[in-house]
């Protein structure tokens, strides 16, 4: 039997055969590998995760085809995974990590341009605004993560040109970061004193997740529109463990092992909660179907939920990822996300050549780094909690929210703003009175308003 | 009675103290600049709360007068030993209390849902969104905003709670087929076209060329292509307005194709756009931005399979792996490298459930054998691995608990000839 070629750094390919497959083979060998090195790593035989590992590296690339690309940030995010069971030596090789804040912000601002997703979410945020604030005469906007002025300096186009004329327009907007709060205001003054329309902007200077809804002044008499792009599915990131100790019956699974191999994955789970909780709270719901069960959520998302329920917004447009990442195997989220980052990595290499620096910026530090956290992080560090709509609409259903279905008009704008994109893969389905968008038939993003129910 | 000299100009009603007249006037809607206030002298402010962690403590915000620094000590840092008999609000000051009691009660605003209100603005607000008033309009379903900004008199900037409130006057109008796909929030309704209207639009409307592309009504009440939508709502595709587009430096004055009418939809921008973009390199909106795009004609399709496919094909080939055959991924790779396989399966995955429950199925740790169980050996030393067969893949459908098969299909990896 001849025994496996060790790797040896400095010489030549240990997997000489490797060169000769033909792209489709290796994309699907790659897919295999992953798969395999996933289930290693679940089942803790770190040695056969390895020798996977090896072959993926070799396999893989950050400037090669679709599925080398993948599977070199895959390959990443299950490395660091395996390598957070030694929190001593994760931490370690991290401390002099710097974060580099400009350069996640440009990754931003070229996903903004390289994909229709946002323009299409601004465009069916703000004409929902609109028509929600039709006959208002004092609007108040919040919007949860300041990211692209050009969204609002559209909103005070809207707004300038309708025909009773605009209202006292405010604008509120979160942000970590001062810098970007001081750009938006300088951008939308600007435009609002070009037009000359009433106009305040208001910045708070806070993490979503120690937002306090006080922070955002709203004021009885005036009408409120809050917007959020992206940004509600970190607010599920939780103590996972402390939800399983306190309300089992949430955690549903087809298979009972998948906890406990969650359970063997995260070694400082391991002296709090003991297999036989476990077992004995076991999650199957006897009916089995969604429709019954919770969507499994943080306290803090129905804390944020309730506050902003409680400020009475006239209007709550949403826009989130529509795939379920969040599940609580690693297998499943790693198969949801291979589907997702599949079209995405997709939609990139039907737009742009190989060589495109831009796009390799994308590839790694947007979609890579939201790999890495869907696969290598778990508890509270796991924040790209990624879910589908109909589990967002359960969740806004049960904060009080009634869902106002997006109108023809703004499906039609965002029809059209797609097709004039000229990228063939893109669809945008209706659902529901929510739009999703869809590349090649896989739901990507949606977008749904919401009302106060009182 | 004292004089009333703050006038306002809008309604002329008067008011003795200018703060009430600017709330009054606000109202009216105007500018935001007329609203504030100009002070004839300046008062010399010299009062300081004693209060060390209050704002008014520091000389920078001293108050003007004796009384108001009392007033602001009991409110802010007095207990509240004044009680409404009527509400449950209490006050520190005592003319703050009688001023409330004055008024509580007296003015009140009732919602059709029951729900109180002592400020109008906070009604008006209210309405607009409240249930019951939405229950009134979904069984009259008469008012449209294309109709009420038609109304004679909307050329300014009126009040649009005078139609909206009243909403008789509009009913006339309207046919009344019942809108089925649609809850109106701001009293928005779209599935209508109005030819006989058409004429009624012309007059008042500040921006009346915006119509041309009026569209008679169709029998399908659900295509929305063509329905003439609300004017001001569609303030982001006017000719005047290049919202994003013009974040990236596109022209607007190239926007405009048609001369006639200016285009509500824009349809001709689009068509333009399109029919620039049909053959060129360069998507137009989105050219002179951080990212040069190219059409991708040529560029990586020849050697590119897209991940979407891949991963259908792995899919399909991990639920119809056959049990006892070791070879089924070697055959699976060859036939794929059949060209009208793989796009026969390229593009379309139909139904994102089956594609999962057959990429899992391929992984499942199953007990029995059929398909199930996966088990795959990258060293020969790793043989007990096979003793938990539930926890691994075999990738080639080779039953896991079988020694041999398990270890065939290691030196399958390491063996490169056999693999083609």
């Amino acid at each position: 039997m001849m025994p496996l070629h060790r790797t040896n750094l400095a010489g030549p390919s240990p997997y000489p055969w490797l060169k000769d497959l033909k792209p489709e083979e290796r994309g699907l060998y790659l897919i295999h590998l992953l798969l395999t090195c996933a289930n290693h790593v679940t089942s803790g035989s770190l040695q056969n995760a390895n020798s996977a590992l090896e072959q993926l590296s070799h396999l893989s690339s950050p400037d090669g085809d679709t599925m080398q690309r993948i599977a070199a940030y895959f390959t990443e995010a299950l490395s660091t995974r395996i390598l957070k069971s030694w929190p001593g030596l994760y931490k370690a090789l991290n401390a002099t990590r710097m974060r580099n804040v400009s350069e996640e912000i440009y990754a931003r601002k070229l996903f903004f341009e390289m994909f229709p997703v946002l323009k299409v979410s601004y465009l069916l945020t703000n004409q929902a605004i609109v028509e929600a604030m039709e006959g208002e005469k004092m609007v108040h906007v919040i919007d949860l993560h300041a990211s692209e002025p050009a969204q609002w300096i559209a909103l005070i186009q809207s707004f300038n040109s309708r025909p009773e004329g605009p209202p006292h327009l405010r604008i509120t907007s979160v942000h970590q970061q001062k810098g970007v709060l001081d750009q938006m205001a300088h951008r939308l003054t600007e435009e609002a004193e070009k037009l000359d329309i009433p106009f305040q902007f208001n910045p708070v200077v806070s993490r979503l997740e120690s937002l306090n809804v006080d922070q955002l002044r709203v004021k009885t008499g005036e009408a409120l529109a809050i917007s959020s792009v992206l940004q509600l599915h970190c607010l599920l990131a939780s103590d996972d463990e402390f939800l399983r100790k306190n309300c089992p019956s949430r955690f549903k699974n087809p298979n009972g092992t998948d906890l406990q191999r969650v359970l063997l994955m995260n070694p400082n789970s391991a002296g709090e909660v003991t297999d036989n909780d476990i077992i004995s709270n076991n999650g199957y719901s006897p009916s089995g179907d969604s429709a019954s069960s919770f969507p499994l959520s943080s306290g803090k998302m129905d804390r944020f939920l309730h506050a902003l329920w409680s400020l009475s917004p006239k209007l709550m447009v949403v826009t989130e990822q529509d795939s379920d990442h969040n599940g609580t195997s690693l297998m499943e989220r790693l198969l949801e996300s291979l589907y997702t980052y599949g079209a995405l990595f997709d939609c990139l290499e039907s737009k742009l050549p190989r060589t495109s620096q831009e796009r390799i910026k994308v590839e790694k530090m947007l979609f890579g780094e939201e790999i890495k956290n869907i696969i290598a992080c778990e508890g509270c560090e796991r924040t790209e909690r990624h879910e589908r709509l109909e589990k967002w609409s359960q969740r806004f259903d049960l904060a009080g929210f009634g869902n106002v279905p997006l109108s023809c008009y703004s499906m039609l704008q965002a029809r059209r703003l797609l097709q004039s994109y000229g990228c063939e893969g893109y669809r945008i389905k209706e659902e529901n009175g929510c739009a999703a968008i869809c590349w090649q038939d896989r739901p990507l993003y949606s977008v749904s308003s919401w009302r106060c129910r009182k | 009675m004292a004089t009333n000299r703050f006038v306002c100009e809008v309604c002329n009603k008067g008011f003795q103290r200018e703060q009430n007249l600017q709330l009054h006037r606000r109202g009216h809607n105007l500018p935001w600049k007329l609203k504030q206030k100009s002070n004839k002298e300046v008062k010399r402010k010299v009062y300081l709360c004693p209060e060390p962690t209050c704002v008014h403590h520091d000389p920078s915000r001293a108050l003007g007068d004796l009384t108001g620094i009392k007033k602001h000590y009991y409110r802010k840092h007095g207990e509240k030993k004044w009680k409404c008999e009527k509400c449950s609000k209490r006050y520190a000051v005592q003319s703050d209390w009688k001023a409330h009691s004055k008024t509580c009660g007296t003015k009140e605003y009732r919602c059709d849902c029951g729900t109180i209100f002592s400020r109008r603005d906070s009604f008006i607000t209210h309405r607009a969104f409240c249930d019951a008033l939405m229950q009134e309009t979904l069984r009259n379903p008469t008012v449209s905003f294309t109709a009420m900004a038609a109304a004679p008199g909307s050329g300014g900037r009126i009040g649009l709670y005078g139609p909206r409130l009243g909403g008789g006057a509009l009913s006339q109008n309207m046919d009344n087929n019942t809108n089925s796909s649609f809850t109106p929030v701001g009293v928005y309704n779209l599935n209508r076209s109005f030819p006989d209207n058409m004429q009624r639009l012309g007059v008042g409307m500040n921006r009346a060329d915006k119509f041309g592309d009026f569209v008679p009504r169709t029998s399908n009440p659900n295509s929305s292509a063509f329905f003439m939508q609300c004017p001001s709502s569609q303030g982001l595709m006017t000719r005047n307005d290049p919202s994003f587009f013009n974040q990236l430096q596109l022209d607007p004055t190239n926007l405009q194709t048609n001369n006639n009418n200016n285009n509500f939809f824009n349809v001709g921008f689009f068509q333009e756009i399109n029919a620039k973009n049909s053959q060129t390199n360069v998507p137009s909106p989105y050219s002179g931005s951080l990212v040069h795009h190219q059409h991708q004609d040529n560029l990586n399709v020849s050697s590119n399979i897209s991940a979407a496919a891949l991963l259908q094909r792995a899919t399909q080939m991990g639920s119809t792996a056959h049990n006892n055959d070791p070879s089924a991924l070697i055959r699976g790779l060859v036939s794929s490298s059949n060209a009208a396989d793989v796009q026969n399966i390229g593009g379309q995955m139909e139904n994102d459930n089956d594609n999962l429950q057959g990429l899992m199925n391929s992984l499942a740790s199953d007990g029995g054998g059929s398909g199930g169980i996966f088990d795959v050996h990258f060293c020969d030393d790793n043989a007990d691995i096979c003793g938990s067969g539930k926890l691994t893949l075999d990738f080639l459908g080779v039953n896991g608990r079988d020694h041999h098969r398990s270890l065939e299909a290691g030196m399958k990896f390491s063996q490169p000839n056999n693999l083609f």
